[in-house]
């Protein structure tokens, strides 16, 4: 009887053993990668081009992101890591000279471009070439002015020469920011003034994991696998298709229909439509650009910047009016509380600086009004001058505010401050802009209040964001400077923080160059904003990286079979 | 007529020069510009947005601009495109053929059932028929494609399956479906929801014209001598009715016909189909200045082009029309 229990509790630990194995094998087919499979990602406008650097309109990036390469890219927590190259040039390991002018790359020997040929350290020097030329056409180049020479000492060495310190010489040649720029092939281009001409901005030979297969103008851009991609096994996915589709309804549709597996930075009102669809994950997307308000500090459409605007040159005026906002009914009102409230301009990344708490607080802006001389008299709610100081007495408070067209949430944030500001005395003039003109009436100041969403890239040095926004140099027509905001002190921080080197030292003036924005106000911060992704359950893979595109580990993708 | 038809031509001539002359000068003085469409993006520099200036031609004063591309138009060079950098001809070309594969079934599709519905309504003016018709003609033309689109779309594709695959009744968008090879039923299921929603509105008017056209005839003193010297109805109809109240329905085709062309900017837009009407959307949204000329241009003539087809049409259908005694 005894043996007869032995065995059987012996075919009992046999089985319960063999069942646990099964299980486990099932289990692990469930979450490894499986090949195979053709992803559709739908994108709203087709890629102009297919050339990085011709282009920005992001739906390029998309694609040129899975083509091209650079020699270092950016991880999710900001972090540079090598791709093309074989490490990161550091001063330990010789890659940066001891006062930061000669950078050293050395790269790996074993990647080849998807028509078979070897990538070496000519293609590098040959992209740096061709987007430095001046009949090249390339609009995106930051830093390329600033190197004086690329030698390549030997095929897989680049000793890059500069003029002067250049602090974002990791991110030059990479493949990182949200526009995806990368190597281009000297052998499969053409010259460089020719670029804007070249058959490789149409049929691009890159080294990554996918290459172009197909580009029916107006209907789809399909990428296959590159089988000589230098990572094994990858990647996992056959074929990606981007059919064009303008309507953003039809891709709701689609994506809930499940003819469709991703969808890039859809508009918030439909969140909660996609929300509540079982076959679908939202990734809530990155905070990048702030959206701010900017303050016109010359008189509109004067032209000179030396003449003070007639109400906004007064800072008291300026802090009215951001007390006047109130930035939390903005956030929960139009966008459904997914922004962050930012009150300065360093906001972001190893750079943040200490934030600002703005209050909302419309009485304390009516105190400053009147203080400043903006009174109402004569009953019909609309504030006027009655003091000595930029114009003549009884001026009326009247602001032209001009936003971008197409944007409905843009549109109803300008209503809402709009609003808030009337209810201060101060009448508002809201003005829809074709986004060109927007940018023309910028540059020549035909403005007082003008909002739109800009910032600075998080692994990005922001000396060169900050130099264009508010140095008094970059006053139209020369730069950006569209507030006409000239301080004395930012210019010469600025020009200290280009000939430091440590980024500790420059972080310290970065945060001094904060302060003094926020007391002197030339630009009202309103909210920072995500712009959230849809995917089908079906993909796995994907990871958020707010320095880089969606597409940035496309490599890593797979889908259920 | 040969003589007509050469002072036709001679005439548009000088009207497509007007034209091109009013669209470049219209284009190139509105503000912003397809600099400023790109700069906002990459904040550029003074010098780089001259130099681009430069290299696309922009540096110099509008009329030298112009005098610049109306020379190369003659030798048949509509330029490069701002944006894509690809030839504009490439670029029409490359969407011409799906909008000429659209409008033209759906042109087909709407002569052949607004003459019959339009004929049937007037030789049945009252009947249950004609009432019907005419308040589903009023609905049609109210409708704005866009919305009727929309609509089309999520009963069509959003809602409704079909019950034999699983799968949405019709599919959203394109022109076929993607990946698969060649196949016509494939390419007649998605033309379905596109030419209907264009055919609707379409339908509606040329039927009510045809209604309003034939009832004027149908009254007239040559008609019921047709009827007394015994003609049959059936004679009376198609060989004196009809083909009279074809003339200004004639007008109407003819005029319509540069929509062949120039496609439906919402259609397109709604049903992903890669038309001119979307190529021209874009390309205004981009201020891609060589492409829009290379379009309007186009569209032009075709206009020009489809009002002599139409003068010469009507003296074969028309033998009162005499158009060297009326041209003289």
């Amino acid at each position: 009887m005894k043996m007869y229990i032995r065995i059987f509790f012996f075919f009992i630990i046999i089985g319960v053993t063999l069942a646990v194995y099964i299980l486990m094998e099932s289990i692990a087919s469930d979450i490894a990668p499986k090949h195979g499979e053709t992803l559709i990602f739908p994108v709203t406008k087709e890629a102009p081009t297919l050339n990085p650097f011709l282009s920005q309109t992001g739906w390029e990036a998309l694609i040129t992101q899975m083509i091209y390469e650079g020699l270092a890219a950016v991880d999710p927590e900001g972090h540079f890591y090598p791709i093309l190259a074989k490490e990161l040039p550091t001063v330990e390991n010789n890659g940066v000279s001891a006062d930061g002018l000669t950078i050293t790359w050395r790269l790996k020997e074993d990647i080849f471009w998807s028509d078979g040929q070897p990538f070496t350290a000519k293609d590098v020097k040959f992209t740096w070439e061709a987007v430095s030329h001046p009949q090249s056409l390339a609009i995106w180049a930051p830093g390329c002015d600033l190197i004086e020479s690329i030698e390549c000492p030997n095929d897989y060495t680049v000793v890059i020469k500069y003029s002067q310190y250049y602090p974002d010489y990791l991110g030059q040649f990479s493949s990182t920011s949200t526009a995806g720029q990368g190597i281009l092939p000297k052998h499969a281009c053409g010259e460089p003034s020719q670029m804007s001409r070249w058959e490789c901005n149409r049929s691009p030979i890159g080294t990554g994991p996918f290459m172009l297969a197909e580009w029916k103008t107006g209907e789809y851009i399909k990428v296959v696998r590159n089988p000589l991609y230098h990572e094994e096994g990858k990647p996992f996915l056959d074929a990606i298709i981007f059919p064009i589709v303008p309507n953003a309804e039809v891709h709701k549709l689609m994506m809930m229909r499940g003819d469709a597996d991703v969808w890039f930075e859809f508009n918030q009102q439909y969140i909660d439509e996609l929300n509540a669809t079982d076959n679908i994950l939202i990734n809530p997307g990155s905070e990048q650009w702030l959206l701010r308000l900017f303050l016109n500090l010359s008189e509109r459409g004067a032209g000179d910047s030396n003449k003070p605007h007639p109400i906004l040159a007064d800072k008291h005026v300026r802090k009215a009016i951001q007390l006047s906002i109130d930035r939390e009914a903005i956030n929960e009102g139009v966008y459904g509380g997914i922004g962050t409230l930012v009150g300065h301009e360093m906001y972001h990344g190893p750079f943040t600086c200490p934030n600002t708490k703005l209050t909302f607080n419309p009485e304390a802006a009516k105190i400053l009004l009147e203080e400043a001389g903006w009174v109402d008299t004569d009953g019909n709610g609309i504030r006027e001058y009655h003091g000595n100081q930029y114009q003549k007495e009884g001026y009326e408070m009247n602001l032209i505010y001009r936003v971008k067209s197409g944007d409905e949430s843009y549109l109803f944030t300008q209503q809402l401050i709009t609003d808030m500001l009337l209810d201060v005395g101060i009448k508002v003039n809201p003005k829809l802009e074709e986004s060109s003109t927007l940018n023309s009436l910028a540059l020549e100041g035909n403005f007082d209040l003008l909002m739109w969403s800009d910032g600075y890239e998080a692994f990005y040095d922001p000396g060169a964001f900050l130099k264009i926004y508010y140095c008094s140099s970059n006053i139209p027509p020369a730069g950006w400077n569209i507030t006409r905001f000239k301080d004395k002190r930012i210019d010469d921080l600025l020009l200290r923080a280009e000939n430091i080197v440590d980024p500790k030292e420059r972080h310290k003036i970065y945060c001094q160059i904060d302060q003094i924005l926020i007391e002197e106000v030339p630009v009202i911060y309103l909210l920072v904003l995500p712009f959230p992704s849809a995917f089908s359950s079906r993909l796995h893979g994907w990871k958020a990286n707010p320095n880089a595109i969606l597409t940035w580990d496309a490599a890593n993708w797979w889908l259920d079979k | 007529m040969i003589r007509y038809i050469v002072c036709r031509l001679l005439q548009a001539g000088v009207t497509l020069l007007l034209i091109s002359i009013c669209i470049f000068f219209m284009l190139n003085a509105a503000p912003g510009g397809p600099i400023y469409g790109l700069v906002m993006q990459q904040k550029l520099s003074a010098e780089k947005v001259e130099q681009l200036k430069e290299e696309y031609g922009l540096n110099e004063s509008i009329p030298i601009r112009y005098v610049k591309w109306l020379i190369h138009v003659i030798r048949g060079d509509l330029g490069y495109s701002f944006i894509t950098k690809r030839q504009v001809m490439n670029e029409i070309l490359d969407r011409l053929r799906n909008t000429i594969y659209l409008m033209l079934i759906t042109f087909i599709i709407v002569i052949g059932i607004s003459i019959p519905i339009g004929a049937t309504s007037a030789l049945k003016q009252y009947s249950t028929f004609d009432i019907i018709v005419t308040n589903i003609a009023y609905m049609g033309q109210a409708m704005p494609e866009f919305w009727l689109g929309i609509i089309f779309l999520h009963v069509f594709y959003g809602t409704l399956i079909n019950p034999l695959t699983g799968k949405p009744l019709l599919p959203s968008g394109g022109m076929y479906t993607l990946g698969e090879s060649f196949n016509i039923i494939d390419r007649i299921i998605h033309l379905i929801l596109p030419v209907s929603t264009l055919a609707i509105t379409w339908i509606s008017w040329y039927s009510r014209f045809l209604r309003s056209s034939m009832l004027e005839i149908i009254h007239q003193d040559y008609i019921t001598t047709a009827r007394a010297k015994g003609l049959s109805e059936h004679v009376v109809i198609f060989r004196h009715v009809l083909k009279n109240a074809m003339f200004p329905l004639i007008t109407l085709v003819a005029l319509d016909l540069p929509y062949l062309f120039s496609g439906a900017l919402y259609v397109e837009i709604i049903f992903s189909w890669p038309g001119m009407g979307r190529l021209f959307y874009e390309s205004a949204t981009q201020r891609d200045y060589p492409v829009l000329m290379g379009i309007l241009m186009i569209i032009s003539l075709l206009f020009t082009f489809c009002n002599i087809l139409a003068d010469i049409t009507y003296v074969y259908i028309d033998p009162r029309v005499n158009l060297e005694k009326d041209s003289s």
